[in-house]
Formats: C-alpha cells, structure tokens, sequence
C-alpha cells in the first residue's frame, strides 16, 4: 500500500476504531515510515487542539434580544395569518360579482317596482301643476334621479339605458323601471 | 400551567430535551426558556466555527431557535431534539455562508480575526493559544462546507458519528471519510504550527 492509502486509516487509527489485524498493520507501517508517523502525530496534535478549543461566549443580552425577537417575529406571524386570508377573499369577491354581472344582467323585461315612499313631488313649488301636469320624482340617493314630467295615467320615459314606465295612482304616481 | 411555573430550575434542568419540546408545543413557554439556555452556548459555538464571525453566530443561533418554536407542533421526537437543532444550525449556518460567497466574496476571516483578537470574549487566554486558535479558524473556514459541518460536529462539539450522519444525512461511512479529509486537509493547512 501506499502512503496515500495508509493515509485513509489515520483517522480511525488514532480513535482505535481498528480491529487489531489491520491497527497491527498501520503500526508497522508507522514504524518504517517517518514521514506517515509524523503526519499522524501532527494529526493527533490537531484532533487534540481541536477538542480544547475554548468556547466563546455569548453577549450579556443575548437571551434578551433573542425573546424580544421572538415576540417581534411571533407579532409579524399572527399579523400574516389574520390578514392572509383578506386578499383570496377579495379576489373570491370580485370572481363572484364579475359572475353575477356576466351571467345576471337584468332582462329587458325585468321591472322594478320603486317603493312609494320614494316617491317625491319634484314640482318646484310642491302639489299639483297648473293644467294637470305634475313633476314627480323618486330617490335614489344623493345623485337620485329625477323624473321628467309626466301627464297620462301610464307615461314612460327614457333616461340613458333606463326606461320609466308611470302609472298614476289615484293623486300619486307607481313608479316602475326597466332597465334593457 | 401554574405548577410548571413552581418547578425549581434543577428540577427544569433533568427534563429531557423531548419531554420539553413536548411541553412547548402544549403552549409552555417555560420549556423553550429551558432548552434556550440548555442549547444556546453549543449552538453559538458551533455556528461561530462555522462562519467564522460571532455576531453572525448569536444572529443565527437566534434563528435557529426560533425555528425550534415556529415548528415546536411539528416536532416528532424520532431523533435526538440535539439532532434536530444541530441540524436546523448546520442549515442556516450553510445558508449564510452561501450568502455571503455570493454577496461578500473577500474571506471575513483577517477582519474577524483583528475583531476578535480586541474582543474580551475571545476564547484563547495565552498568546500562543490565542494565535494558533485563530489559524485553525481561519484553517477551518478554508474547508469546502460538506467537510467543515462533519468535522467542527466530531472534533470541537464531540458528538459521534451516528449522530454527524444523521445530522448532515450522508451514510456513515461518507461522515467517517469526510472527517478524515478534513483532518488531512487541516493538517496540511496548519503543519507548521502543529509540530
């Protein structure tokens, strides 16, 4: 064998992890040859300086800083879970609504009956208009929409996309609308 | 919960390491204190041999624990917890040194051995140990990393093969003959200091 071979056994040697048959041979091997029992006692040397390495210590606020990290990154995780169920549901939010646009947009024939409280007299000066006419309106909110005018008992109107069909009631008119 | 808080530290400090991680995942708190301060002196160290700097070290040695808690349910005691946590440092540790291959190529360790030296908690006391301690750190970390983790794990934290094959996952005979590499190639690297 060579020196590079005996060299593979060094290790096991020293920590005589060798059964005797091959640690006999090592020795003998060790004894003719200089340059392999040098390596081996520098070997030894070193596992030895290794060993007794001091250890170093750690800083006085070590246990300090590791709970206050802990704490910190403990926060940012709970934080994580509590607001990383918000964006799949927004998005499952606007997958539902662009559904329910696409796939419910309202029939031409679908009315809406407006309730008649929101019914208002959009007459500038309140009650019946000289000649029969009255302007009525309804409330949609701040921007609602009023009416125009109407006369018969079942006028309609257009307004954008939306049509307006009014009956009259007695004095108040029912309101309906369909959008198309 | 009121009980655990009563129990003496000596009698914290004979619960095995399991029977905490136990104990923590049921929401004691009181047992990653114990294992803190049971582990934090091996981890550092070991880190620190690792990657040659010991603020990057305690940064690490941090980490690693607080994986220990992040995972403290998904623990199963099959290993040794010591196995778990060597090896979870062995990892980061790696991690690290990639990081900085990548992003600081010039070797820390003449910068961190005149940090070192000026530092009152550097472990050597006489000069000769003191030098020779930081020629064989600087010997270490000239070792590629699947030679550096086996032999710091056998030779400076003393723990056998088993456990070193375990940790790194490489069959035993691999951790044996890396080992003695390293040994080899160390020796090589310091000869002149250890005649």
């Amino acid at each position: 064998m060579k020196c590079k071979e005996w060299e593979e056994l060094f290790s096991d040697y020293i920590e005589g992890n060798l059964n005797l048959v091959v640690k006999e041979e090592v020795e003998a091997h060790l004894k003719g040859c200089s340059r392999c029992n040098h390596r081996v006692e520098q070997m030894r040397t070193l596992m030895g300086r290794l060993h007794d390495l001091e250890m170093v210590e750690p800083s006085p606020g070590f246990e300090a800083k590791f709970w206050s990290r802990l704490r910190r990154e403990s926060l940012k995780r709970s934080y994580h879970q509590i607001l990383s169920p918000i964006p799949a549901l927004a998005a499952l939010l606007i997958l539902v609504a662009t559904g329910y646009l696409l796939f419910s947009s309202p029939s031409p024939r679908k009315s809406h009956l407006i309730s008649e409280a929101d019914i208002v007299n959009v007459q500038p000066s309140g009650g019946q208009a000289i000649g029969g006419e009255t302007r009525w309106g309804y409330r949609t909110g701040e921007s609602g929409v009023s009416l125009e005018r109407f006369q018969s008992p079942a006028d309609t109107l257009s307004k954008g996309r939306t049509r307006y069909v009014l009956p009259v009631i007695s004095n108040r008119p029912k309101v309906e609308f369909t959008s198309f | 919960m009121k009980m655990e808080i009563r129990e003496t530290s000596q009698k914290r400090a004979k619960i095995p390491d399991e029977e905490l991680m136990l104990r923590l995942a049921q929401g004691n708190d009181y047992a990653l204190e114990v294992l803190v301060k049971r582990y934090q002196l091996k981890i550092i160290n070991f880190v620190y041999r690792m990657v040659g700097d010991l603020d990057q070290a305690e940064d690490i040695a941090q980490e690693v624990f607080i994986r220990v808690y992040q995972h403290r349910t998904r623990y199963r005691p099959l290993a040794k917890f010591s196995t778990w946590l060597y090896t979870i440092a062995a990892n980061l540790a790696k991690s690290q040194l990639r990081r900085r291959s990548i992003f600081n190529p010039i070797s820390l360790a003449r910068l961190k051995g005149e940090r070192f030296s000026s530092s009152k908690r550097g472990p050597e006391k006489t000069l000769l140990d003191k030098e020779l301690g930081q020629k064989i750190q600087e010997g270490i970390e000239r070792l590629q990393t699947n030679y550096r983790v086996p032999l710091i794990l056998r030779d400076v934290e003393g723990l056998c093969y088993e456990e070193i094959s375990q940790i790194v996952g490489c069959p035993l005979g691999t951790v044996k003959s890396r080992i003695n590499r390293a040994r080899l190639k160390l020796r090589d690297i310091l000869a002149e200091y250890l005649s």
